[in-house]
Formats: C-alpha cells, sequence, structure tokens
C-alpha cells in the first residue's frame, strides 16, 4: 500500500509505503537539498529487557544493556563490519540505542543508493560469535565507565531510580559492566530474532532523493518474513515514588539539579494532545519569558542551563525540570509554589498565545533539516501517527485543552529531586 | 544553486548574502573579529551575551523573551569564539520565515530590527553604561561559566592542552578568559569593548534568506555612515611556534575514565591547496571510522573508546584526544605514535586515503543543506581573502595525493601531552 501526504502549508510532503514485510517506509523528498539522511529503525531499546515471542511460553529476562550492546555488534559481519563498506561510499554511518528504540543511520550527499544497500543488508544480517563478543565487552566497558563520570547522564539516571521503583526506564542504557559480562552470542541471536522481525521496524528517508528509488531497493532486499508477536512482560509501577531526594558527589563547578515529576499513567503511550499541550505549559511555565524564569534569576538561582522537558515513552511519563544552582532545594521549593499559584490563578492567556506560536516556528523550523525531519518522521512513525499530526494539533489546540491538561500533571506529592555536586 | 553576493557596507565592514528558498527560517548573523588578548578576552565574551540582554524597545529579560516567542519562537543569541589568534563575536538570529506564520503576519522586518538595535544602538543608561544588575547578573554566568568547564572532561582536557602548548601565544587564551579576568570586570570594561568592536572589528554580517538582504544591508550601512572606524589588522594570527622541550602535563581529579589528549604541530603553507592536503592527512589519521586511530587504537587494540585527531589549520595544531583506561597509558600513547610513523612512511593504502576523501567529500556537500552550516563555512572564510564555495572545496579534495599526505605526516612533530588521571594513578608514571 502506497500513499502520500501533503501539507501545503509548511510546503512539505511524505510519501509512505507499507511493505509486504511488514516495514512502515516513509520518505520526504527534498530535491532542493543536497544531501540525504535515512534511518533503519526497530521498536527495541533499553527497556525490553522481559519478553516473550507469542508462541512461547515462558518470558525471558536478558542482562541489562543487551539492546545497545546488539547494536554495536550488528556493525559486524563476517567478511569486515559495515564502517567498512560505507568507507567506499563515503556516507557518514551511526547508530544509536534509547530507551524504547534502536537506529540505525546515515547522511551522505553522492551514492545514495549505495549507502542505502549497504544498510537494508547489515541490519538484516547478524553476525556474533563468542569471540566478537567479548571483544566488544571491553569496547563497551570503557564507554560505561565515560558515562560514569558524565554528571548529567548519572543526575538523569538517579532522578529516574528515585522516581520509578520497577519500570526498566531507571536502568542505564548501556547496562553495567557487569550485566555486559553476561552477554553471550546466544543471547544476542535471541533478542534479534525477536526484535528485528521486520513487522517490527521502520524506515525513514529525507533529502535528495526519490521515494520510489526508495521503494525499489526495499522490495528487492527486504526479506518477507514471518511476524512475530512480541509480548513485553508487564510492570507493575506503582504511582508513588520511590524518595523525594537524592544526591550524589561527582567534580562539578555549580552544583546540578534535576526534578521529576512522576505522571501516573492509565495507558502506556501519550497521546499527541497530551504532548502538545504539556509542551505548551512547560513553557508557559519554565520559559525564559516566565515570571518564575525571572524570579529565580534575578535571585541567582539558577543560570542560562535551566529548562524543562517532558520525557515519555511506553509506560512512563515525567516532566523533567533541571538546571544548576547553589541552592537546588529553594529552586525546588519556588517551584512548587509558583505551580501552585498558577493552579489557583489560572494560566495566562496571553503567554499561552505566545507560547503556542514559538512551539508552531519549531515545528515548522524541524523541516529545515534533512536530519530533524527524519527524526521527526521516525517519532511519528514509532507513535503510529501521520507525520504531520502534531504540528496540525498545535494550531488547534485551545486555551482550555491547556487548562484542562495542567491539572492532570506536575503534582509535588508525586516528585522528586536529584542533584550532583562536588564532595 | 544558490546566488551568492559580497558587498561593501563601510570600511571594514562586509555584507554577505545567500538567497535561498530551501529553508523555513531567514538567519542573520554579525560577526565582529578583535584580536584574541589578555585584558580583553573576558569582556568581549560577556559583551557577546550582555547584548543579547535586553534593547531599548525590550528593556528586560523577560519583555525580550515574550517577543521572542511572539515572532515564532526566533532564536536569538550572542557567543565568542577563536578563530586563529582572533576573537570572534557572533550575533544571530533565526526566524521563522513571513510566509510561513499562521495569520500572516511579517516578522521578519522586527527580527532584524531586533537583532541589529541590540549591537549598533544598545540600552545603554545616562552614563554610558549598561544597566547594573543586568551587569552583574551576565558577569555570574560568565564566572559560573568558566568554573563549568571542568564538566565535560573531554572538553577541559583538550582546553588544557592547547592553553599549555600555546601559552606564549594569543590563541592559548581560554575563550571566555580565566576566572581572575571575569572577575575583575567592570561595566566600563565591557562599554569600552564595545566601542573597540563596533569602530574597529572586521566585520562581516550574513544574511540567509529567500528574500533579497537588502534592507539588512542598508540598516547597517546607514549606522556607518557618518563614523571614522580603522581596522588595523583583519587577522592577526600567526602559526604555532613549536615548543623547544616536549611539554608534559598531568593531572588528577574524581574520573573514572581516562584522558590523554597529544598536541602536535604542522608545518605547510597557506594556499588553499596546501591546507586541504593538511585537513585529509588528519582525517586519515583520525578522523572517521575509516582511520588510522579509530580502526587500530580503537578497534583493533580495544584501548580506547574513542581516540580522535582534529587539526586547526589557522594555528598548524593537531589534536589527538583519547578516553581510556589509565593503566592503557603508555600502550594508548605508543599506539597514536605509531600510526603517525605510519603515514609518515607512507604505509597505507590508497584506499584507505580514498575513504577518507570521500568521507570529507561528502560532508562538505551537506554545508549547504542547513542556515547555521552555511553561515559557519562562510564565516569560516570571512578572514581569507576569497571565500570558497563547498563544490571549490571538493575538487580541491579530490587532488589530493598519497604523497601530499607523506609530506605533511613527516612535519607534524609532538609536542604537547597532557593526562587527566584518576586520584589513585600515580602521577609521573
Amino acid at each position: 500500500m502506497k500513499q502520500t501526504f501533503i501539507n501545503k502549508e509548511l510546503k512539505e510532503s511524505c510519501a509512505f509505503y507499507q511493505h509486504k514485510s511488514g516495514v512502515k517506509i516513509y520518505v520526504a523528498e527534498k530535491p532542493e537539498y543536497s544531501s540525504a539522511y535515512a534511518i533503519f529503525g526497530t521498536r527495541y531499546g533499553s527497556i525490553d529487557t522481559a519478553f516473550k515471542r507469542r508462541e512461547q511460553q515462558e518470558f525471558i529476562t536478558v542482562p541489562e544493556g543487551i539492546a545497545h550492546f546488539l547494536e554495536h555488534k550488528l556493525f559486524e559481519s563476517e567478511d569486515g563490519d559495515a564502517f567498512s563498506r560505507y568507507a567506499k561510499t563515503g556516507a557518514m554511518a551511526n547508530a544509536y540505542t534509547s530507551f524504547d528504540r534502536t537506529c540505525y543511520l546515515f547522511s551522505c550527499s553522492s551514492n545514495f543508493e549505495e549507502s542505502f544497500r549497504i544498510l537494508l543488508d547489515f541490519v538484516q544480517n547478524p553476525y556474533f560469535t563468542e569471540a566478537t563478543v567479548q571483544k566488544e565487552q571491553g569496547i563497551i566497558g570503557q564507554e560505561i565507565n565515560m558515562y560514569d563520570d558524565s554528571a548529567p547522564w548519572r543526575l538523569l539516571f538517579n532522578l529516574l531510580n528515585a522516581l520509578y521503583h520497577n519500570h526498566p526506564v531507571k536502568i542505564d542504557i548501556a547496562g553495567t559492566r557487569e550485566s555486559i559480562a553476561k552477554i553471550n552470542a546466544d543471547l544476542l541471536y535471541s533478542c534479534y530474532n525477536t526484535f528485528y522481525n521486520l513487522n517490527n521496524m521502520f524506515i525513514c528517508v529525507a533529502g535528495n532523493v526519490k521515494a520510489e528509488d526508495v521503494f525499489k531497493i526495499a522490495d528487492e532486499l527486504l526479506r518477507n518474513t514471518e511476524p512475530v508477536y512480541i509480548d513485553r512482560a508487564r510492570v507493575d509501577e506503582p504511582e508513588q515514588i520511590v524518595k523525594s531526594k537524592v544526591e550524589m558527589n561527582l567534580p562539578v563547578a555549580t552544583p546540578m539539579f534535576a526534578i521529576g515529576y512522576k505522571e501516573t499513567c492509565e495507558s502506556p503511550t501519550r497521546t499527541i494532545k497530551e504532548r502538545v499541550c504539556t509542551d505548551v505549559i512547560l513553557k508557559v511555565l519554565f520559559g525564559s519569558a516566565s515570571p518564575l524564569y525571572k524570579k529565580l534569576f534575578d535571585a541567582a538561582l539558577i543560570n542560562d542551563s535551566f529548562s524543562a522537558e517532558y520525557f515519555y515513552g511506553h509506560g512512563y511519563s515525567s516532566i523533567i525540570v533541571e538546571g544548576e544552582s547553589q541552592q537546588p532545594e529553594k529552586v525546588y521549593d519556588i517551584i512548587n509554589q509558583e505551580i501552585e499559584s498558577v493552579r489557583k490563578n489560572g494560566i495566562d492567556k496571553n503567554a499561552f498565545e505566545s507560547a503556542k506560536k514559538s512551539l508552531y516556528g519549531s515545528c515548522v523550523s524541524v523541516y529545515n533539516s534533512v536530519e530533524n525531519t527524519v527524526m521527526s518522521m521516525v517519532s511519528a512513525a514509532f507513535a503510529e501517527e501521520g507525520i504531520f499530526d502534531y504540528t496540525e494539533y498545535v494550531k488547534d489546540m485551545t486555551y482550555e485543552d491547556v487548562c484542562c491538561r495542567f491539572e492532570n500533571i506536575l503534582k509535588k506529592e508525586f516528585s522528586a529531586i536529584s542533584v550532583v555536586k562536588s564532595k | 544553486m544558490d546566488q551568492f553576493k559580497k558587498v561593501d557596507l563601510a570600511s571594514g565592514v562586509e555584507g554577505f548574502s545567500i538567497c535561498t528558498d530551501r529553508f523555513k527560517t531567514s538567519r542573520i548573523s554579525v560577526n565582529m573579529f578583535v584580536p584574541l588578548r589578555k585584558e580583553t578576552v573576558s569582556a568581549n565574551a560577556l559583551l557577546s551575551c550582555l547584548l543579547t540582554r535586553a534593547t531599548r524597545k525590550y528593556p528586560t529579560y523577560t519583555h525580550l523573551n515574550a517577543k521572542l516567542d511572539e515572532l515564532y519562537g526566533a532564536a536569538l543569541y550572542g557567543d565568542v569564539a577563536k578563530v586563529g589568534d582572533m576573537q570572534m563575536l557572533k550575533f544571530v538570529i533565526a526566524v521563522l520565515d513571513d510566509k510561513y506564520t499562521l495569520n500572516g503576519e511579517v516578522i521578519s522586518g522586527d527580527a532584524t530590527e531586533l537583532l541589529l538595535s541590540m549591537i549598533f544602538d544598545p540600552l545603554l543608561n545616562d552614563e554610558g553604561l549598561f544597566d547594573e544588575k543586568d551587569f552583574e547578573s551576565e558577569k555570574r554566568l560568565l564566572v559560573e561559566r568558566i568554573k563549568g568547564e571542568i564538566n565535560e572532561k573531554r572538553i577541559y582536557a583538550i582546553k588544557r592542552t592547547e592553553g599549555e602548548m600555546c601559552k606564549n601565544e594569543p590563541y592559548g587564551l581560554p575563550k571566555y578568559g580565566t576566572l581572575e579576568d571575569a572577575q575583575a570586570l567592570t561595566n566600563a570594561d565591557v562599554v569600552n569593548a564595545l566601542k573597540y568592536a563596533v569602530d574597529n572589528a572586521f566585520i562581516r554580517v550574513n544574511v540567509i534568506s529567500e528574500s533579497y538582504p537588502e534592507a539588512v544591508f542598508q540598516s547597517v550601512s546607514e549606522f556607518f555612515k557618518d563614523k571614522k572606524r580603522t581596522v588595523t589588522q583583519k587577522d592577526i594570527t600567526k602559526k604555532h611556534i613549536p615548543n623547544d622541550e616536549l611539554i608534559q602535563i598531568s593531572e588528577k581529579m574524581d574520573v573514572t575514565q581516562a584522558k590523554l589528549c597529544m598536541g602536535f604541530s604542522a608545518d605547510f603553507n597557506d594556499d588553499l591547496q596546501s591546507r586541504i592536503n593538511a585537513r585529509v592527512t588528519a582525517d586519515l589519521f583520525g578522523g572517521g571510522p575509516y582511520s588510522r586511530l579509530f580502526k587500530t587504537v580503537r578497534e583493533e587494540q580495544s584501548l580506547c573508546y574513542y581516540c580522535a585527531a582534529r587539526i586547526n589549520l589557522k594555528k598548524r595544531i593537531l589534536m589527538v584526544d583519547s578516553g581510556i583506561l589509565e593503566e592503557n597509558k603508555e600502550k594508548a600513547y605508543n599506539g597514536i605514535l605509531e600510526q603517525l610513523s605510519v603515514l609518515q612512511q607512507g604505509k597505507f593504502d590508497e584506499s584507505e586515503l580514498l575513504a577518507s576523501k570521500m568521507a570529507l567529500m561528502d560532508s562538505a556537500k551537506t554545508v549547504c543543506d542547513t542556515p547555521a552550516e552555511l553561515d559557519g563555512w562562510y564565516t569560516a572564510y570571512a578572514l581569507y581573502d576569497t571565500a570558497v564555495t563547498t563544490d571549490e572545496f571538493v575538487e580541491k579534495i579530490n587532488n589530493v595525493t598519497k604523497q601530499d599526505v607523506i609530506d605533511i605526516a613527516n612535519s607534524i612533530k609532538l609536542d604537547t601531552v597532557y593526562f587527566l588521571g584518576s586520584e589513585n594513578f600515580e602521577k609521573g608514571e
């Protein structure tokens, strides 16, 4: 099935092809650009630690960090690695693993077809041996060391451990040196055969390409496989947080803080309406034009690293406010007071209108770059939403929607603060 | 093909426009180049932020940001960067093109005015100084930013190496100055820095937009119409003078992963082809995954998580930085030097050189695909006499031969070694 989505106001379009292998393919042609950017991704990330295929009886629990490990290993094949193949096309290739997805990507301004063939080929052809697995344990061990030293990274995971009792979002994406030591070739194949089934995957391409060319190569190289139905083990995550404060010592100049407001999730995923309204609320409440920002800034309690984001994925969602301050606790108090005061007095209508425009502006600006275009396509593909739905909803949302949303979020009783400071 | 145009707007003030309808936004940048000097480096850094805090029309940060939201989230910022021995003050506004606003509002004029008034008609009080409170807040931020440089150990290690390596040259100064420099700043220092930049900096105004940039250029020319400007030297940069003896620095901190940085001096001519030969050499040494350092020191020997080389073409400095287990210090050190010697002896394949050339050509062609990269590319050439298009760059990369790489590699000499280890690590090991 093929169709094309067009957004006249944005002057953008996107071709869609539901391939018979199960892969969903999205292509945004941008002939006026020199380069192209492609992602082949799967719904598989660090939170997928306990699962089974529907025909299997028992859930299997795999070592923490295995999705990321698998990403590293997939670049290898019996006759050399994917990087050495890309070296012949000039493309810049990479991959990343997040909480809920693994993506393989490349960007190029020539030889798109050859690079795209390499991408489709190596992701579909795993090759793991005990020897190569062992070698990788050394490299990833180094990567974990680097994350151990990263104050922002520790700050985030300490916070997630304070907010979540059981949800695997609290575990480090790369795992630990101990957990990755348990990984072997068999386990890797088992994860691969479950999550790299083409029905669980998507391809997004934007830039100087023709959709028909992309589809043709996909037809040629994507293998038809029996669909796999994946059951993820249910996580019982209580509404309550684990603890309201967590602190760690690392060499940083100014103490860093991250404040998290855990949201109670009745369904595992967040709707566009919930996301858009939350983004606007964060802008109104914490943006640099907000009264709160002025209050904190004038009192020298924050610097320009202050920011707020909506952090969500399958089965978890929180609002995270972070920054640097000599008095993180005081910042936390003032933020909670401000939230209460806005609850009492309502959201400022002018601030809502400006925040809406600002959010719309950032949605449009996404299409400035092929990379950001692909990233937004990946998010939409992942959430099974239309490519332009988020932007369209930004235009349509009302003040009432936002007020209604505000009632359900930013609850002090479900919040925690994480601090990293020097000894 | 985009249309480029360079015009003189005043003495030492250039306008450069790139006309394209590819983007959803317009971008204007004002780039002011002044010599890097110990006495002014911090004042310029503070100036670059202070100017973006308020304007006459929007006299507080809150007002200004409310206006930016109103302009569909226009991005406005100022910063400083080191370009050889010059310091660049950069001011940017990026705003949605008028045709994408929801109700047909025209916002480009307001955005242009915001940026230009901020620099050329700044908010000063009756005594000709910045608002004292704004000055103090911005000074606090600068101090925190300087203190915060230890947070990112990878960047910190590179900066420390550069600082030691070039301690007798302007380039050795930290880009925001030292903590003491920043703490000693007065309001008048910053006003003087502004006056100096307006009267004496070489200024390059870039406009990347679909509509003709005439309005922007006209406003700038208008401002300078009756002003006397003297730009004594457009660029004072001199290539790094190698230190007589190898400098070795070792530092301890509470870290799990150690950092090893090695600064090398290189020597080559200043013409475009020679610079590109050096760029390719550095890339083959430690650029992408096809490079010698990645393939051997990281992949084959598993000695580090990252090991990369980059070159500063103005200063002729090649910097290798790596994140390692501290017990591997000697092995990594030797491994890096061994790969340099591979290049010097020409013991690499043509296919490796080709991979590097292809990757560099490919990435050069992508520059035209984002406004920020286009701006950065042409700003980088502002100090040279001629702008180089990405097509010309690609053509020159194609010319690079194995012998060119061998020649550059043989000019590369180890100058400074910096090591950051954990508290438990034996110093001087």
